[in-house]
């Protein structure tokens, strides 16, 4: 891959509202850094809002509120101001998910589904089976995602997500359907080329275990019960177990 | 924002998605062939109504279309009084082609075929010669003949076809005329002979004593024969009423006995009678008076037989000023002693009383209108008083009296320094009118009997036409034309909540690849194309099934029902297109509608999920 500048996001006194008046919960990113190029862990428990933090990062979502929600490295993109369109170029341009179980189109084999996140990106031919022989997934590329058991399915939503050339992945549990060695085994390696490529890596689990050694930053959601109905929850940065 | 790179646009991005249509067709193939023959099933009724509509419709409609007797109106009859130019004009302007001619048809000899054939006019752009590819081009020994008259004179195209023509004006002409074959008509059972409209007419004229130069035919002494109206008999002693029954039974020509007259313009000499004979729709002849004293002479009675004029008016012009008179012609033993008449300028007789009191003869014209009563004859005649003419009437010589007769019918015109008359060339009586097409027949009658009614001539009142057949098929044909579109309608009713049901229940089917889809950014307008792209390609599906299968019925129905010339199924590519158009144009509309929920594709929902 060609180098180019890696990107990264700094987020500044951010929070969204979201449920009705019965059960309402408050999301609050205080303070939230990923240097371009590193790897940050979001933990937490399920219903803390990591989705809809990851909506957010994603530009899906637009936050009630934020002093600061830009991408930096290079030029700096404030995230905040932009228009419907431009947000979804930059999704387009500097985005990948890597979700569990998912990002895989069903009528489009392996290998196809690599190729169309490539096309979607920069131009990156031949980089199906160099992922695919990263990921270990040589013997399924023609194979069609409903074939596929959780692990590969994981792995080739990986390479996919790799193949678009992003500048920043947002991961959700995506070992979550692999035994803990493979899991690991399999981080390392995303891990790794990720760094080599200068991507930047947001990674939301509930398993610290997994992220302990390799993240360079962390980050928790501490949930407290606010002066109204609902819940706060608020995103402070942690230090691994 | 400079800051956000822009990469592919609309365009690139519809080029993914139908990529992906493609692979989703593929990947869910058993699904779309089920879709495909879901649509085929709607779509094949109307291919295979609209099929057997041109087909069954069509077929009838072509044999018409294609029979120029379809689109042809004639009168009943050839007129007894010509037609006016200008009128012709309004019929060649509504008409495709009209071929117009002094008689409807002529009968002509063939050498060695031993009986007659009737001759037509024709020209190039007559329907009969245009259906059959065939020309006569500028030659006027260009002839068409009928399938039966080619095959029994031995004849085929570019040979020459002898007719033998025969003139009795007083002594018989024959003459042989050599044309050239210049086609052959389809008509199995007639012996008929088509030539162009001048050679017609010239025939035609020739036969009435006029010269034909184009064949080098010569005239004859008298161009019109004289006619009269009946025939009266004078004599002291007539037949009883059974012997003029038998003389009505037998060969006179008339189909009533005599009737007794008081009056016929002159006065009657003592002791004398007069019977009148008068045909019935016909006219006399001088054989015709011949035969009649021959006939009283068989019997043992001696008549005197004097042509009679019905109520013929004319205008004596003379120093005396204008008299309206009535012709008559006198009996031979009531003549006047003949008088040496200027040159030129025949006897006519008046009584005294009405001729006035001029101490002898004086110089005057005959006037009486001629044809279609807008041509007016003079005769310079000499204007005699004889106490025998009946007050108001006027007699001239028979033969005279004849051709002033014949005149009056024919439009002719009189040449004084001869005595003779000539029949004007424009005296039409007789026109073939070939509507443009189907639909025009009926204006085309009507017009034909407008002009019947308002010039009182039965003939045209009541035209020749297959108007009642033409309608009849017209009428079916709107009757499957609506019955169709109703059931098109209704299918297309049904296509289009088909298609809709379809496309929605796929968008929810792939609500989760739309969702994804969008979280990677795909342009919104592009994904609102996969589910269009995908129905289209189904219906375009369902399309071509459907026109497999109605080849296969088309195929099939060929076989089980025989039309001979004609096919029970037809389907011509501009009514396909359109149908094929209607189909492709609802279903569109219908998908573009259900698509329309992919706008309301949360791309969230796919991380939540």
């Amino acid at each position: 891959m060609p180098e180019e500048a890696a990107v990264g996001l700094r987020i500044r006194n951010m929070w969204k509202t979201r449920g009705d008046k019965r059960r309402r919960i408050r999301i609050t990113v205080p303070e939230f850094d990923v240097p371009p190029g590193a790897f940050v862990a979001v933990l937490g428990p399920n219903g803390c809002g990591k989705s809809t933090l990851l909506d957010m990062l994603g530009l899906l979502l637009t936050p009630d509120h934020a002093d600061e929600f830009v991408l930096t490295g290079g030029a700096t993109t404030n995230l905040d101001a932009l228009s419907r369109r431009d947000k979804r170029q930059v999704r387009r341009n500097f985005f990948a998910y890597a979700l569990q179980g998912g990002g895989l189109l069903e009528c489009l084999t392996v290998r196809g589904n690599i190729r169309f996140a490539a096309r979607l990106g920069q131009p990156a031919a031949g980089q199906a089976g160099h992922l695919a022989e990263l990921l270990g997934l040589d013997g399924v590329l023609d194979a069609y995602p409903a074939r596929l058991s959780g692990g590969q399915r994981q792995k080739a939503s990986l390479a996919c997500a790799l193949a678009r050339r992003p500048r920043i992945i947002l991961a959700d549990e995506p070992s979550a359907a692999l035994d803990p060695p493979s899991a690991r085994t399999i981080l390392e390696t995303f891990r790794q080329l990720t760094r080599e490529n200068g991507i930047s890596l947001i990674l939301v689990t509930h398993a610290p275990e997994m992220v302990r050694g390799s993240a360079d930053a962390a980050f928790r959601f501490q949930i407290a019960q606010d002066s109204g109905r609902g819940l706060e929850s608020a995103l402070a940065p942690c230090r691994l177990p | 924002m400079s800051a956000v790179p822009r990469n592919q646009g609309w365009l690139g991005d519809s080029l993914h998605v139908a990529r992906l249509v493609a692979a989703d067709l593929r990947y869910e193939w058993v699904l779309s062939v089920c879709l495909v023959l879901a649509l085929g099933a709607i779509f094949t009724p109307l291919f295979i109504l609209l099929g057997l509509k041109d087909g069954v419709i069509g077929a009838m409609r072509d044999r018409l279309q294609h029979d120029p007797d379809s689109r042809l109106v004639t009168p009943s009859a050839p007129l007894t009084t010509p037609l006016g130019p200008a009128w012709l004009e309004a019929l060649r302007r509504r008409s495709a082609f009209v071929a117009a001619s002094p008689t409807a048809y002529l009968m002509l000899d063939v050498p060695g075929l031993g009986e007659q054939v009737n001759a037509f006019p024709t020209e190039d752009g007559d329907p009969l010669l245009v259906e059959n590819h065939i020309s006569l081009g500028d030659d006027p020994s260009a002839v068409v003949v009928s399938e039966r008259l080619a095959a029994r004179a031995g004849s085929r195209i570019g040979d020459p076809f002898k007719v033998l023509l025969v003139r009795d004006s007083g002594r018989e002409e024959r003459y042989v005329l050599t044309f050239r074959l210049a086609g052959i008509l389809p008509q199995p059972d007639v012996n008929k002979i088509w030539m162009s409209g001048r050679v017609f007419d010239g025939l035609y004229r020739w036969r009435g004593g006029q010269a034909f130069a184009l064949f080098g035919l010569p005239g004859a002494a008298t161009s019109l024969t004289p006619e009269y109206d009946g025939i009266l008999t004078l004599a002291r002693r007539f037949p009883t009423q059974e012997q003029y029954r038998r003389m009505v039974a037998g060969r006179s020509g008339f189909s009533q006995p005599p009737a007794p007259v008081d009056a016929a313009g002159w006065a009657l000499p003592p002791g004398m009678r007069v019977m009148l004979w008068k045909p019935v729709g016909s006219r006399v002849f001088d054989a015709d008076i011949e035969a009649m004293v021959n006939q009283h002479d068989n019997l043992g009675y001696e008549v005197e037989a004097v042509p009679f004029l019905d109520n013929f008016p004319v205008m004596l012009e003379s120093a005396a000023g204008k008299r309206p008179l009535l012709l008559t012609v006198l009996p031979q033993s009531l003549a006047p002693p003949p008088l040496a008449a200027a040159p030129g300028r025949p006897v006519a007789w008046l009584n005294p009383e009405t001729l006035g009191d001029f101490g002898g003869c004086v110089a005057g014209r005959l006037q009486f209108p001629s044809g279609d009563k807008e041509k007016i004859v003079a005769i310079p005649v000499t204007a005699c008083p004889a106490a025998e003419v009946g007050p108001g009437h006027v007699a001239v010589p028979r033969d005279l009296a004849g051709r002033m007769h014949a005149a009056r019918r024919e439009e002719a015109t009189y040449h004084p320094e001869t005595g003779a008359f000539d029949v004007t060339d424009e005296a039409i009586r007789y026109f073939r009118a070939y509507a443009a097409s189907l639909a025009e027949v009926e204006g085309l009658v009507d017009f034909v009997r407008a002009a019947g009614r308002r010039l009182a001539m039965p003939a045209l009142e009541n035209p020749v036409s297959n108007v009642a057949a033409v309608r009849k098929i017209l009428l079916l044909s709107r009757y499957m034309e609506q019955l169709y579109g109703l059931i098109v309608v209704v299918s297309g009713i049904s296509c289009f909540f088909a298609v809709t049901a379809d496309v929605h229940a796929g968008i929810r089917r792939k609500r989760r690849d739309m969702a994804m889809l969008q979280l990677l950014g795909l342009h919104t307008g592009a994904l609102f194309l996969f589910p269009f792209l995908k129905s289209l390609v189904l219906v375009l599906g369902g399309i071509l099934l459907s026109l497999a299968a109605y080849a296969v019925f088309g195929h099939v129905a060929a076989h089980v029902v025989d039309l001979r010339d004609a096919s029970l199924t037809r389907l011509g590519v501009l009514p396909a297109s359109a149908l094929v158009g209607g189909i492709l144009a609802t279903t569109s509309v219908a998908s573009l509608l259900a698509a329309l929920s992919v706008l309301r594709i949360d791309p969230g929902e796919y991380i939540r999920e």
